[in-house]
């Protein structure tokens, strides 16, 4: 038992501890036999903010070679509330903390017992801070002034960003730092404070100091920690933001090699041609940065949506892709999923006639889920929240509950699969006549199966027929929650990717696709055979993209390092093209299948490889076998498109 | 009229600028022994079982109109330079048939790039030459003699073929295979490059022998061959001699 409490005493301490660690970090040997240490991990101690002598509860570390000073106790979470429902997963207007002090704040929002959190925690840090007259002065001014160089302008951030961790929210962002922090680069520049060089050295050191409590951190596993940064972006529908920044923190994160935080470039066929060359260069680096939401899609659905217009320009993404208005909503944008296999099963077991009464009875199926998700997520209530308030609404000194967006998201998982499912029945069940349906859902005949998952068409062809199908399904999700929006305050968003491919796929039975019971789904918007990319890209252009379909629509396709290495120009323009045909987000896995096979097989031949994950990079190592599985599969379907 | 087609690969890298389609033509002339792709030595559809014992065929069978939507698709992505590129087999055995799809392509102003051994009678090289923006043109085996005795075929219609197209002043850029005991020597990558001298503006590409068309063999029940890939630095030390 001491051997494990001094084995236990090395761990990171995290919420979702059972998923994020791998077997071998869950179980310790403790002479005889393998012991599952999750029940023996020591509970957070959680601090009421309310009682100011509590705050000393976290003793402040002296830090060593760092710019700034960022610092997160793993075992404690402050916190003003006991309720559960926190808001979290978006980023923080980190802006508010670079105009005003601390004092001012606490002048202004005096009420916000946040505020005096900051200003205790600051004074705090100051005394820890021992012959680091920099840091100690750029905190002293914290206190005191509005923000006065990029140096500082990074430390205020890091700050906020420490204390909202510590006070229990997950999945925090990092905003559009381009934008936050331009003016300050740029007139340290010119008064000769730093130098571009300096500059890299500054945010690379605040990029790790952000990435190193990253287990604590991640939500469902190892990398999933939602710190995005915002980069680029319309300002209205003439103009692209491209700062000096824009393509300088794109770059500086990338040499890193981390997986988190990580990047979504807003992109547009307004952007430079030569920032878009130089994002598909750091993609080609393979940490899964940056992804690219494409605002000449995201902006116009928004509003569509209805978001004001300002509040539509100014978007940033959740932790990792389903857009948010910045410092004015407090959108939770991943609450259900909508499986659309358990809906197509249910209604294969019902009685049916024909092609056309399959297709109705699956989609009033569909309708009634939901319906059933959407009465679950709109009776979520949430508590008031300090914290998010100084960030959120804090123009009306309101609590983030009451912000002028408050809206819901809804993502879905299956559709590839119903669409593939349905072309097979299609096939097989009333046109070829090959099989009866029954026959079709008794078989579990591997090379029916095998038949079933190699059929030409699929989810991903840019086939008429394929595309209708699936805009068809979606409508239906669609249309109801239209709806539903267009009588109520709190409205619901949908969208085609989800994280939850893999866990939904778990407790969902085999489907018509030739997917076997409890594998996977297809993930977000890709294709289970190996077709080109830009079929791909061309069928994703052509999904409905309207009304509440806006919440995270991604692309996903792998490709081989050498592939884009050699090919920087020309997938430049695959993505140059893409935008303009009207993709609306897309993530790209760089990596070969023959360096995964090695990786999964010796794990100690590429300890540092990164791979795209659902919407954020992690170490291949740190994924489940099953998850690495998955994705060598989908890496070679890739790779074959292409041999 | 139809036109065989083995492939069509939609956003290809290696074969010509930008991004492009490939539509691999059936027929050729040529009997290169280090061939790599088989399924296109005859014009004619050939069926074979995969691994897994599927019934498969190499080949179709497109219209015009047919081939003209599926080049289509990719329009978008064709900026830069990008467009079709014909290769095979031997494109140059059934294009003066499929002129029309040349001209639509021309038409709507999508680059056209060629791979040809130019190994054909005049007569289907002349229609089409005009449309054409780039000839990828093999430089294989260029003593006379060697090159009829090993690739089956006489040297004058390449000859003439290169000619013809140098009068037009049509851009042709250089492919040179390199095989031991076929390609790769002194005496023959010396004539290589003086064709190059003599016809090209552009970079000649070398590359090696591989062995990547081997299942196709094996799928088709012909007798392979396995052939030494040449090492990457020596390929680049001819490439280096070649374009000096």
């Amino acid at each position: 038992m001491k051997k494990i409490k001094k084995i236990l005493k090395k761990l990171p301490i995290t919420r979702k501890i059972k998923t994020i660690f791998n077997y071998t970090e869950r179980h310790i040997y403790d002479g005889n036999k393998y012991i599952n240490v999750i029940k023996y991990l020591p509970k957070f101690k959680t601090i009421n903010i309310s009682n100011y002598s509590n705050y000393k509860k976290i003793k402040y570390k002296q830090i060593e070679n760092n710019y700034f000073y960022y610092y997160i106790d793993e075992q404690v979470i402050y916190n003003y509330s006991k309720e559960t429902n926190v808001y979290e997963n978006f980023s923080l207007d980190y802006g508010i903390i670079l105009e005003n002090s601390l004092l001012e704040l606490n002048t202004k929002y005096h009420d916000n017992l946040a505020t005096n959190l900051f200003i205790q925690e600051c004074k705090r840090i100051i005394k820890t801070l021992e012959g680091k007259e920099t840091i100690k002065s750029n905190f002293a001014n914290m206190l005191n002034g509005e923000c006065q160089t990029f140096e500082e302008a990074i430390q205020r951030i890091l700050f906020a960003n420490q204390i909202a961790w510590q006070t229990g929210h997950k999945l925090i962002g990092l905003g559009r730092l381009d934008i936050l922090l331009e003016k300050y680069y740029q007139k340290d520049l010119k008064d000769k404070i730093i130098t571009k060089q300096k500059a890299v050295t500054l945010l690379q050191n605040a990029f790790s100091l952000l990435h190193k409590n990253y287990k604590f951190k991640s939500s469902s596993i190892a990398g999933d920690t939602g710190q995005v940064i915002i980069l680029g972006g319309l300002t209205d529908k003439d103009s692209y933001f491209n700062g000096d920044l824009t393509s300088l923190i794109m770059e500086s994160l990338v040499e890193l090699n981390l997986p988190d935080p990580k990047v979504v470039l807003r992109v547009s066929s307004k952007m430079p041609l030569e920032l878009l060359e130089c994002a598909t260069k750091c993609m080609s680096k393979g940490t899964g940065t940056p992804l690219f939401s494409n605002d000449d899609v995201i902006i116009p659905s928004m509003i569509n949506f209805g978001y004001e217009e300002k509040d539509a320009y100014n978007y940033s993404t959740s932790a990792c892709w389903e857009v948010i208005p910045l410092a004015v909503a407090s959108d939770q944008n991943n609450l259900e999923n909508i499986n659309f296999i358990e809906s197509l099963n249910k209604t294969l077991n019902e009685n049916i006639n024909n092609f056309d009464d399959l297709l109705n009875k699956y989609k009033n199926n569909i309708l009634n889920q939901t319906k059933e998700v959407i009465g679950k997520i709109t009776n979520i209530a949430y508590k008031k929240d300090f914290f998010m308030s100084l960030f959120i609404n804090v123009d009306k000194n309101t609590d983030v509950v009451n912000a002028k967006y408050n809206n819901l998201g809804v993502l879905t998982v299956g559709i590839s699969n119903a669409v593939n499912a349905i072309l097979n029945i299609k096939k097989y069940v009333y046109e070829e006549k090959k099989y009866t349906l029954k026959e079709m859902i008794e078989n579990t005949d591997e090379k029916f199966l095998s038949m079933l998952k190699n059929d030409n068409n699929k989810f991903g062809n840019d086939e008429e027929e394929i595309i209708c199908l699936t805009n068809d399904l979606m409508s239906v999700c669609a249309e109801y929650i239209k709806e539903y929006n267009s009588c109520n305050d709190k409205k619901i968003k949908i969208g085609y990717s989800s994280p939850n491919y893999l866990s939904k796929g778990q407790t969902t039975r085999a489907s018509l696709d030739g997917r076997k019971d409890f594998e996977p789904f297809n993930v977000h918007i890709s294709c289970s055979k190996p077709i080109p990319y830009t079929e791909l890209l061309n069928f994703a252009s052509k999904l409905d993209y309207s009304g509440p379909i806006i919440n995270g629509n991604v692309v996903d396709f792998s490709v081989t390092p050498d592939m884009i290495n050699n090919n920087i120009k020309k997938f430049t323009t695959l993505f140059s093209s893409s935008i303009k045909k009207g993709v609306y987000q897309l993530q790209v896995n760089v990596v070969s299948s023959d360096t995964l096979i090695k990786a999964k097989k010796d794990p100690t031949l590429f300890p540092n490889l990164i791979v795209r994950v659902w919407g954020f990079s992690a170490y291949f190592n740190d994924l489940t076998e099953e998850y690495k599985d998955l994705l060598i599969e989908r890496t070679r379907n890739y790779e074959l498109a292409y041999k | 009229m139809n036109l065989l087609i083995s492939n069509v690969q939609r956003f290809s890298l290696h074969d010509g600028p930008g991004i492009r389609t490939t539509v691999f033509f059936m027929g050729c002339p040529l009997r290169c022994p280090w061939c790599c792709n088989p399924e296109n030595l005859t014009k004619e559809i050939k069926k074979y079982k995969d691994i897994n014992g599927e019934e498969k065929v190499y080949g179709k069978e497109y219209t015009i109109d047919e081939l003209e939507q599926l080049i289509l698709k990719d329009f978008d992505y064709y900026s830069d330079n990008g467009g079709v590129t014909y290769s095979g087999g031997e494109p140059l055995l059934q294009l003066k048939e499929g002129k029309e799809l040349l001209v639509r392509m021309k038409e709507r102003g999508i680059s056209q790039c060629i791979e040809t051994s130019l190994s054909v009678p005049i007569e289907l090289l002349e229609p089409i030459v005009d449309y054409i923006d780039i000839f990828y043109v093999d430089l294989k085996i260029m003593d006379e003699k060697k090159y009829e005795e090993k690739l089956k075929r006489a040297f004058i219609y390449f000859k003439n073929n290169l000619d013809f197209l140098h009068s037009k002043n049509k851009k042709i850029c250089f492919r040179v295979p390199i095989v031991d005991n076929f390609t790769n020597n002194e005496e023959n990558l010396k004539k290589v490059k003086e064709y190059i001298l003599k016809y090209s503006n552009e970079k000649a590409t070398v590359f090696s022998v591989h062995n990547m068309g081997k299942i196709k063999y094996q799928n088709l029940n012909i007798p392979y061959k396995e052939f030494s890939p040449i090492p990457k630095e020596q390929i680049e030390k001819i490439e280096k001699y070649l374009n000096e």
